[in-house]
């Protein structure tokens, strides 16, 4: 597995066979974007913001995703408008690019330095499987003292893109296909997990 | 003559009541420059203005009224007064309209585009979603109340141009092009297009002669005066041209895609009741074929969907009679075509669309392949007008094709995310590179 320089993400996005392309839609701006070993993806407009509600807890062995979709609210924010990002809060965003990896490549989305130095966390589970399609979910914390602004289309995160050893015959078709903007949770699918690790504790405990 | 002056006073005071309050959300979102539909505010409190100045022209009349009479008639005129002002009340869902819009942000943007280049390049535009049935405009919708009892709008002054679209189908992204044929009507506000046809009709010969006639016999078989016919004849057919234009900016601002939307969302209506305001359906389909073989996408059309094109010209091609005043509307508006057709093409510009088929083709694999097709592969923008076409395309083939696939289009899954996001994606990018 070897991380892609420069010239290689610059033949992966020009790749001219789509399903063999690493796909950047948009790639506005590829100067600036495309780095030494990563591109720069931008912030969308779209938000999923955490609504107080009377759900005591989040218990992914009970809950509903009925129940998770309305604990957000989904929110659009024009280009040229600020999301304030207050202290300790977290939201759901989404890279503005909608990216999709052919069965040879892989990646990474961190943050930016630039960022994560006022606070900001841009992004917690960064594993981008071989064929994903999608925009990318960012799980957005300002962890700083200061209200944050975040605007649509500021390059808030980085990808690191690497090669496999051979291409996957088994692409990513996981929960969170095609998405155009910020997904929430699917913690419904992890209950068959839970039930089966309860159903094992009942066991260990001699109750079954 | 205590007691009308207590009347008066009463329900003038009840006026200017309903303004103020009403007039507090405009000034609301005047005081915020951030908030949208700062120019629909801007308008109606004007038009609140206006509604003040008049009662205080009315407490003038009242004060100098020579007798009961006349007081009655100022009080009775300000009842009136009282239940248009709140009539206005329903104005203020558009305030909140233009806060939260119902349409998506691509779509937005594709919209608010096209109206800056058919109406004005600071013409503001507020989408409604309402309980009408089919797409309607409204353009400066409080001038006449202004201009009558206010200051009148202050000289270049933005245009406001309201759209309603119907709530069922806020959502339906492969319909709004319909939105495009309302934008026309504010351009034809904005620029007297339909005033300038009419002039050019007015003197032809023929024209003239045939209008005469229609007149005469409109008069004696519906046993009105002849002003009355002339009246009524004229008012018809400058809505048809009207109608006839915005159809005509629409098919060549968006070539097959508004073909495709009409015949989705006025078609299953009926082909051929001639509306007071409107010609029949058929013969707008009639119309907008020929401008879109001149054009060019004859063929295109035909590749996407060949039993869907040939089921459509064979409706346009049936030759329904008309007679009486109808036969003669019919007629104008062919013989107006070309008038109609050199002003679109002044409006619309350099924003004709005609087919770029290797565009196409590029944007209907990324469709396929489920990525938002807002950048070709050279990284130059895609124009939003194949994207829609494209996704047309797209759902009726999903669809299943042909005309039944027309009905069920608008409603493609695979497509409720992809094409707001490609427009969204594809203003931003059109915008990108060409600052």
């Amino acid at each position: 597995m070897t991380l892609l320089r420069y010239e290689e993400l610059d033949a992966a996005l020009a790749e001219p066979n789509l399903q063999k392309r690493l796909v950047v839609m948009p790639m506005l701006d590829p100067d600036t974007q495309v780095g030494p070993a990563s591109i720069d993806v931008r912030l969308g407009t779209e938000f999923r913001i955490l609504r107080r509600t009377d759900e005591a807890s989040i218990d992914p062995s009970k809950d509903t995703q009925t129940a998770l979709e309305t604990s957000q609210e989904k929110t659009t924010v024009a280009f040229g408008d600020p999301l304030w990002l207050h202290p300790g809060q977290f939201v759901l965003g989404s890279t503005l690019e909608f990216l999709r990896f052919p069965p040879h490549l892989g990646g990474y989305v961190v943050g930016r330095s630039s960022w994560g130095r006022i606070g900001l966390l841009v992004a917690t589970a960064i594993m981008v499987q071989p064929g994903f399609s999608g925009c990318l979910t960012l799980e957005l914390v300002n962890h700083g003292e200061s209200p944050i602004a975040l605007y649509a289309g500021s390059r808030i995160a980085q990808l690191a893109v690497h090669s496999l050893n051979k291409a996957t015959s088994h692409v990513y078709q996981g929960k969170y296909v095609g998405p155009t903007g910020p997904q929430v949770a699917k913690l419904e699918r992890e209950r068959e997990d839970i039930d089966e690790l309860q159903e094992v504790a009942r066991r260990l405990a001699g109750s079954a | 003559m205590g007691s009308l002056d207590d009347d008066f006073s009463f329900v003038a005071a009840s006026v200017e009541r309903a303004a103020r309050v009403q007039r507090a959300a405009c000034r609301a979102v005047l005081s915020d420059q951030t908030q949208r539909g700062q120019s629909l505010a801007l308008h109606l409190d004007l038009a609140y203005d206006a509604i003040e100045r008049r009662v205080v022209d009315r407490r003038t009349v009242y004060a100098s009224a020579p007798d009961d009479t006349v007081r009655r008639d100022a009080i009775v005129e300000l009842q009136r007064l009282l239940w248009q002002v709140r009539k206005l009340q329903s104005n203020l869902s558009w305030l909140e309209a233009a806060q939260d819009p119902p349409l998506d942000l691509g779509t937005r943007y594709f919209v608010e585009d096209v109206a800056r280049a058919l109406v004005a390049k600071d013409a503001e535009v507020t989408v409604v979603a309402t309980d009408f049935t089919s797409y309607a405009t409204s353009s400066d919708p409080w001038e006449p109340l202004i201009s009558n009892w206010g200051s009148g709008l202050p000289a270049g002054a933005a245009p406001v141009v309201v759209v309603f679209i119907p709530r069922r189908e806020a959502h339906s992204g492969l319909l709004h092009p319909l939105i495009v044929h309302e934008l026309a009507h504010a351009a034809d506000s904005q620029h007297g297009i339909v005033d300038e046809v009419w002039r050019i009709a007015q003197a032809r010969k023929r024209f003239a002669a045939r209008f005469s006639k229609a007149v005469t016999a409109f008069s004696s078989a519906h046993s009105v005066s002849l002003q009355d016919a002339n009246d009524h004849i004229t008012q018809a057919l400058r809505s048809w041209i009207a109608e006839s234009f915005c159809d005509s900016v629409a098919t060549h601002h968006l070539g097959p895609t508004y073909l495709y939307s009409f015949l989705s969302e006025v078609a299953p209506g009926g082909l051929d009741d001639p509306g007071p305001n409107h010609p029949p359906p058929r013969r707008r389909i009639r119309r907008m074929l020929i401008d879109l073989d001149r054009l060019g996408w004859t063929d295109v059309i035909r590749n996407a969907d060949a039993d869907l094109e040939s089921w459509v010209r064979d409706l346009a091609g049936e030759a329904i009679p008309y007679t009486g005043h109808v036969e003669f509307l019919v007629w104008a508006i062919d013989e107006l075509a070309v008038v109609v057709r050199k002003a679109t093409e002044r409006i619309v510009a350099g924003r004709i669309f005609c087919p770029n088929l290797d565009e196409l083709a590029e944007v209907s694999e990324l469709l396929s392949a489920r990525i938002p097709p807002a950048q070709r592969h050279n990284r130059a923008p895609v124009a939003r007008e194949s994207i829609i076409v494209a996704a047309w395309h797209a759902a009726l083939i999903a669809a299943g094709g042909g005309p039944t696939a027309l009905a069920t289009a608008p409603d493609a899954a695979e497509l409720a995310e992809l094409l707001p996001s490609a427009l969204e994606l594809g203003a931003l990018v059109a915008t990108w590179s060409n600052p």
